[in-house]
């Protein structure tokens, strides 16, 4: 019968890594953007537990580690880009990547 | 049949994370983003335990779906009138074809390669016993620098951030 | 429990003396921050000098420092330590110019006419957490680690591009900047994901070791290396995540802008060349092909490099060729100047484990002529943006005539970034086309030669609007400071261009 193995887990994140770039071609919302960022960095946080469970040498924790330092950075990451997003919504009343093209000329 | 419950909890867990991921493409609005999106992170935390990784599971229950997508739920409120008729800036059918297409791409390059031989099974941390105490240890001792330093980063980020989003009065006599 | 708080306890207490530069830095994040918090109307020049001082105590903490190789904070394993930081000559020599780059941006902030007048301290916290960032980003030895320091340094600049909340230029570039930095180290840190489930883990030696055993394939080692190199690009501002510079150098504020495109760049290229000689330490797993071939897995990142130099350049010398504006000019030269040095990174992929190959002291003796260079050409633009609202190419006629040390420094920087004798750009330039043409990329030389003579274009475009052109403006007062940092910046352009040789030798101090 099916086993689950690691395999199967490294499709699901790639599914969501691939899930995460679609966002990220086809929106031009800065936050519909931060939401495919999150996908991807998901995709790789579970790569590294999956690895974690299935091939790092035993007894150590490097993958649930870096997965815990992931969900860190991305929490203050998040917080940067949406206050930087609201300030400059303060300015200009939009938040599209490309309609916030002043700089474009 | 000898299907096992593990078994069965992987697809279901498997199918909440992907199917959502995929809604975050096709989505019509931003608020509908952001809830495709929740449903996804609860797929991975569910995945996380599923894993042995119970604390990690919970962290992204407390500070990904509570913390992240709540700061990303403000943005989207803050920054729209009518969030609901707000595209979400995909201009049309081209562009959602467009990121799909690229989706599919990216997936056959990256299933090529994690399916290879690179990845060897066998080894690795598998008796399932709780990580909360293997985890603390690893960050006061292996991982005590790090550890240390991300707390600096969060504070200049948080000062910054409050910074970035103080309202422009006060700036303006500082 | 007791016993790993013990553990914890004496590596803490090992730990502390190998990072006494790092640790100044924390302080003085947390001094600025709290200064500006607590001492009402405290003024940006005390905030300035506050900086300074903290850089200084870190620069003597930093020199105290050379020569000492050491792995710092980790674990010990049968076959040596495996530490969080590797302390060694190559970090050393980053993170003295990180700091110096920091130095030199604290009096262009002071002069800059946005700034004045002002609460400063968060900034200059912000410029202090970038330096830390970059500190960690030159010595790290762990995955963890590099990762780190890439997200300190680049959140700290996301927050410092859009300082200035009423310019609207800036919010725009550091909101562009923030959301394609997460995409690319979101891509990163998927290839990375990638490498710890080949090796199984994060620490580089381990992980040279394993991948000279491992059972990946080129194609999977492809893979992984073209992910990651996304992330490092990002902060080297080279092609293929080149799209940001000229929004965030034109929306920035102009000092920090020229923080970005020298401490950030050279911090890219310092992550970027210790992970690199840890992919390929071992020349890779051979594999045994066609009729018993042996070939290198390690073939992949020679030929990656080697293509991001070539589009680098070209694509930075072409976009260069349209701008008005000077500061978004030198953002497409930045992306130029990345690729020249990217070529000595792509000799140093293809050889450095061969005899006579590996040498880093062409890419370290380029990096010191683009910081006075590079600095200089921004020291210029911001006295005068401040002074006249200078920002395209137009605004700087006549400049010759209105404040002709400004124009001239400028001209030196212009001439040296194009690589023309008796100026260090022309000596650095000489050394990597040589080596390049030593070690078999002859066709990245040529073109390397072509994309100078394309470069000549937008330089001298600059050099003929302030000397040629006519203006009615008055003489600009560029004020002493202002003067002499202009000379500590374009003098020693001549001392590389004509005295090269004591700083070449110097320059071959800091390979691995």
């Amino acid at each position: 019968m099916l086993d689950v193995s690691l395999k199967h887990y490294l499709l699901v994140a790639a599914l969501m890594f691939a899930a995460g770039v679609g966002v990220i071609i086809s929106r031009r919302n800065a936050i519909a953007v931060l939401c495919g960022v999150e996908l991807i960095l998901n995709a790789a946080a579970l790569n590294f537990v999956a690895f974690n469970r299935y091939s790092a040498p035993s007894g150590r924790l490097d993958g649930q580690v870096f997965t815990i330092f992931i969900i860190i950075l991305a929490a203050a990451e998040a917080a940067i880009a949406l206050a930087i997003l609201l300030n400059l919504f303060q300015q200009t009343n939009t938040v599209d990547v490309d309609e916030a093209d002043t700089l474009r000329e | 049949m000898d299907i096992d419950f593990g078994t069965i909890m992987f697809f279901a867990l498997a199918l909440v994370a992907v199917v959502p991921a995929f809604m975050v493409v096709l989505a019509r609005d931003i608020v509908r983003v952001a809830f495709w999106l929740l449903a996804s992170l609860c797929g991975v935390a569910g995945l996380y335990i599923l894993l042995g990784a119970d604390f990690i599971g919970l962290t992204q229950v407390l500070v990904y779906i509570g913390g992240i997508l709540v700061l990303i739920l403000f943005g989207i409120m803050m920054t729209s009138k009518d969030p609901l008729r707000q595209k979400a800036g995909a201009s049309g059918q081209r562009s959602v074809v467009t990121g799909l297409v690229t989706a599919a791409i990216v997936f056959a390059v990256l299933a090529a390669v994690v399916l290879g031989v690179g990845f060897e099974e066998g080894k690795g941390r598998s008796d399932g016993s709780p990580t909360t105490t293997a985890l603390g240890e690893a960050l006061l001792t292996d991982y005590v620098l790090p550890f240390e330093l991300v707390s600096v980063l969060l504070l200049f980020v948080l000062c910054g951030a409050a910074y970035m989003a103080r309202r422009r009065r006060e700036d303006a006599h500082a | 429990m007791q016993n790993s708080i013990e553990t914890a306890r004496r590596i803490v207490a090992e730990g502390m003396s190998g990072i006494i530069p790092e640790i100044l830095l924390c302080a003085l994040v947390c001094v600025l921050l709290l200064a500006d918090l607590f001492i009402r109307g405290i003024k940006p020049r005390t905030t300035a000098w506050i900086a300074v001082l903290g850089f200084v105590a870190c620069g003597a903490a930093l020199i105290a420092r050379n020569g000492v190789h050491a792995e710092v904070f980790g674990w010990q394993q049968a076959d040596g330590m495996r530490g969080m930081l590797l302390n060694d000559q190559f970090a050393w020599f980053f993170q003295v110019f990180v700091l110096a780059t920091a130095l030199v941006c604290i009096p262009m902030a002071m002069d800059h006419a946005a700034f004045r007048a002002r609460r400063m301290g968060e900034f200059y916290a912000l410029l202090a957490a970038a330096t830390l960032g970059m500190f960690l980003m030159a010595s790290a030895t762990n995955l963890l680690m590099a990762y780190l320091g890439i997200e300190f340094a680049s959140m700290a600049s996301y927050l410092a591009t859009a300082y200035d909340k009423r310019d609207r230029a800036g919010s725009e570039g550091g909101l562009k900047y923030v959301i394609y930095g997460s995409v690319a180290s979101g891509i990163m840190i998927y290839g990375l994901s990638l490498i710890y489930g080949m090796t199984g883990s994060l620490h580089y030696t381990d992980i040279a070791q394993a991948l000279h055993v491992s059972a990946a394939t080129e194609g999977q080692l492809l893979i992984a290396a073209i992910l990651i190199f996304g992330g490092f690009a990002y902060k080297m501002a080279a092609v293929p995540m080149h799209f940001w510079c000229p929004d965030v150098y034109e929306g920035a504020p102009t000092p920090f802008t020229a923080y970005l495109s020298v401490a950030s760049k050279a911090a890219g290229f310092a992550v970027f060349v210790r992970f690199l000689a840890a992919f390929t330490a071992h020349g890779g797993p051979t594999f045994t092909g066609f009729g018993g071939m042996e070939f290198e897995a390690s073939f992949g990142w020679p030929v990656i490099v080697a293509a991001a130099a070539a589009l680098s350049m070209t694509v930075g010398n072409l976009g260069a060729l349209w701008q008005t504006n000077v500061k978004r000019m030198l953002a497409y030269s930045s992306i130029a100047q990345a690729g020249y040095l990217l070529m000595a990174v792509a000799v140093y992929a293809a050889g450095h484990d061969k005899p006579n190959g590996g040498d880093l002291a062409p890419l370290v003796f380029y990096f010191i002529a683009y910081f006075f260079m590079n600095l200089g050409a921004f020291h210029v633009i911001s006295v005068v943006g401040s002074r006249t609202g200078a920002v395209t190419v137009s605004d700087f006629a006549g400049l010759g005539r209105r404040a002709p040390w400004m124009a001239f420094g400028l001209g030196v920087c212009m001439l040296s970034l194009l690589g023309m004798p008796p100026t260090g750009g022309f000596v650095g330039k000489m050394q990597l086309l040589q080596t390049a043409v030593e070690n078999n990329l002859v066709w990245l030389a040529v073109l390397a030669g072509i994309n100078t003579a394309i470069s000549a274009f937008y330089y001298f475009k600059l050099l003929k609007s302030m000397y040629l052109e006519k203006s009615a403006g008055g003489v600009i007062q560029s004020g002493s400071a202002n003067l002499a940092v202009l000379a500590l910046l374009v003098a020693p352009l001549f001392v590389l261009g004509l005295a090269f040789s004591p700083i070449a030798e110097f320059s071959r101090g800091f390979g691995f």
